[in-house]
């Protein structure tokens, strides 16, 4: 899922190079691959069913959200090993967000959101928003929560409440992410195949842009220039241009893609095949796949720090 | 008052323990929980045939179905091929079929009951998540998160036609086959259809995110289960109007009745019980520990002939 588009901060000194974590959902593991290589250097066990992961905000964490046994198992980037799990965090825990210091956590079918301390790992709070939550993106200043549903509507939560205050009407939606600048928002239209374009201000959509088949996950490039999007039963990536507003490649990737991320120096799209159990490298200089790296079985999220 | 043959057959509810990657079995007679059986990675539904001498997991992470024999208790078979993530199981014996829709695949998968072979995958749209055959098992819908419900000739085995009801999930027909019914879980409300026009009758307001749905053997009463509002919700089936509401676990997900409509039994998936409700009454009689995180429920079918050891 989206993380937000900071600047590369020095805090990322302490470590040359970045990773990319796959969750596994279905053996309970995360896949840790370095980029420089396309190979994966380590393969971690962590809670059952990682179907989600997400990284703090300094990039020294990465959090598995275990949908399958209730729990999030926290990962140091430096030692590349679980050094915390945050249990009894609900009972389906399916997404996640940070904003800062804080974890929030969306549950599929109690519909609430569990916040956590990511210092101190305490849970802060837990609130209700909207049916059959599936995907959640914070403006780039952290005041608002997004999520998206498999039933219907946007549901917009002020993160100093921490209550729904508005919500925009729609179908069933999924991923979602913000431009850098945070003006505009992107959404895919699951049930539609449609990636829309909101102004964030106004929350008013701007242009309906068609995609592939049940579009999951979107992704904005760090300039906002682009927007990336997994074509879960297209077994492609639709590439759109921002500016012009239309799709301006379809690439093939594998079988039932669901997440994807943007390297931070925005030169690799690395897309997870749920059903290919593998991960395709995408060139954004020549939108085109130039690796396959089989991972394990049924990769889902994916977060690169 | 029910036919002795119904009273003497044994029945039981079958319970898939979605993160435990189980089936219980649950005597209803005594309420206590005979047998646990091991089955595919995530057991998201669970159905029984209506000839009730199998029972068929969906399971959502291992892409399979498992089949077990009611009569050993035993997995008799693993099926692959239908797809990423089944989500649904319902029959038609006269066509020797089952038809399981697959989330991610966007499909509905058409087997054969006797050779478990895939005879065709119908694409439906995005997000099937039910399926139920009509009562004449002339026709197969299918529920979706994102494409409405899609009417498939049984025949033909072609989409013929679409209900535009954008957040579909638990579909139930009347035992008569005159209607159907369906959970719109975005919109808090159960439909009732016309089955023959498609038409929308009547719709009400349930408690919040209604998944599973039970129509009542004597096609009576319809019950949701309010994944949002631990609470199941008693409805007039002729009105649609909502006779009670009773409070149950924490994210109750699916329904089934006992044959002779007495009790009805609710999985709640977040407190990993199941309330076993007397229907004359409509109180919680039971509640009953289960597997982690029961999702699924089915209950032995009213059977014309007494099968050999229940």
């Amino acid at each position: 899922m989206a993380e937000p588009k900071k600047p590369i901060s020095p805090s990322h000194g302490w470590r040359n190079r970045f990773l990319v974590y796959v969750g596994n959902q279905n053996d309970s593991t995360i896949s840790i691959i370095d980029p420089s290589a396309n190979r994966i250097i380590k393969t971690i066990p962590v809670g059952k069913n990682p179907g989600q992961v997400n990284a703090s905000h300094d990039g020294k964490r990465v959090y598995a959200i275990n949908g399958g046994d209730r729990s999030i198992s926290v990962i140091s980037t430096a030692t590349n090993e679980v050094v915390r799990t945050i249990r009894n965090v609900s009972p389906e825990p399916f997404a996640a967000v940070t904003i800062r210091n804080k974890l929030y956590v969306p549950d599929l079918y109690t519909g609430g959101i569990t916040e956590f301390d990511t210092l101190t790992y305490e849970r802060v709070d837990r609130f209700p928003v909207a049916n059959l939550p599936l995907s959640a993106a914070a403006s780039p200043d952290g005041s608002k929560i997004y999520v998206t549903t498999q039933a219907r509507n946007i549901w917009i939560v002020d993160t100093r409440l921490n209550k729904v205050v508005q919500s925009i009407p729609d179908g069933a939606t999924w991923g979602l992410d913000f431009t850098a600048d945070g003006r505009k928002f992107v959404v895919n239209r699951f049930g539609s195949n449609e990636t829309s374009v909101y102004c964030a201000r106004t929350n008013r959509e701007i242009v309906s842009i068609p995609v592939g088949p049940a579009p999951i996950d979107v992704n904005i490039s760090r300039n906002g220039r682009r927007a990336y999007v997994t074509n879960s039963r297209g077994r492609t990536v639709s590439v759109i241009d921002l500016v012009e507003h239309r799709v301006i490649r379809t690439i093939p990737v594998g079988e039932v893609p669901y997440n994807l991320a943007l390297t931070p120096d925005s030169r690799s799209v690395y897309v997870t095949n749920y059903s290919g159990d593998n991960v395709s490298v995408i060139d954004t200089a020549t939108l085109r796949v130039v690796k396959t790296i089989p991972v394990g079985d049924g990769p889902r999220g994916i977060v690169i720090v | 008052m029910s036919p002795g043959k119904i009273t003497q057959q044994r029945v039981f509810a079958y319970i898939t323990n979605q993160d435990q990657d189980t089936l219980s079995v649950l005597d209803t007679r005594t309420n206590r929980i005979m047998k646990t059986i091991r089955v595919g990675q995530l057991p998201n539904s669970v159905a029984v045939s209506p000839d009730g001498k199998r029972i068929f997991t969906t399971n959502g992470a291992g892409d399979s179905v498992t089949i077990i024999s009611t009569g050993t208790n035993l997995v008799v078979q693993t099926v692959k091929g239908v797809g990423a993530e089944p989500f649904a199981v319902d029959f038609s014996l006269r066509r020797n079929r089952y038809y399981v829709p697959s989330f991610y695949s966007g499909s509905l998968f058409v087997l054969d009951i006797q050779t478990n072979r895939v005879l065709s995958e119908i694409p439906v749209g995005n997000g099937p998540v039910g399926v139920a055959v009509s009562p004449d098992e002339n026709s197969v819908y299918v529920t979706s998160v994102g494409a409405g419900i899609s009417i498939i000739n049984a025949d033909t085995d072609r989409v013929v036609g679409t209900v535009a009801e954008m957040d579909s999930w638990g579909i139930d027909f009347s035992p008569d086959g005159s209607t159907y019914y369906v959970n719109n879980v975005g919109s808090n409300s159960v439909s009732m259809y016309d089955a023959r026009s498609n038409k929308p009758l009547q719709r009400t307001s349930v408690g919040l995110a209604p998944i599973g749905i039970v129509v009542s053997g004597d096609g009576r009463r319809v019950y949701t289960a309010n994944s949002r509002s631990r609470s199941v919700s008693v409805i007039d089936a002729a009105t649609l109007r909502i006779m009670r509401t009773v409070s149950v676990g924490a994210v109750p997900f699916g329904v089934a009745i006992t044959p002779d409509n007495r009790t009805l039994y609710v999985t709640n998936f977040g407190s990993s019980t199941v309330s076993v409700i007397d229907t004359a009454t409509n109180r919680v009689v039971d509640t009953i520990r289960t597997g982690f995180n029961p999702r699924g429920i089915a209950i032995t079918p009213l059977r014309l002939q007494e099968a050999p050891n229940g």
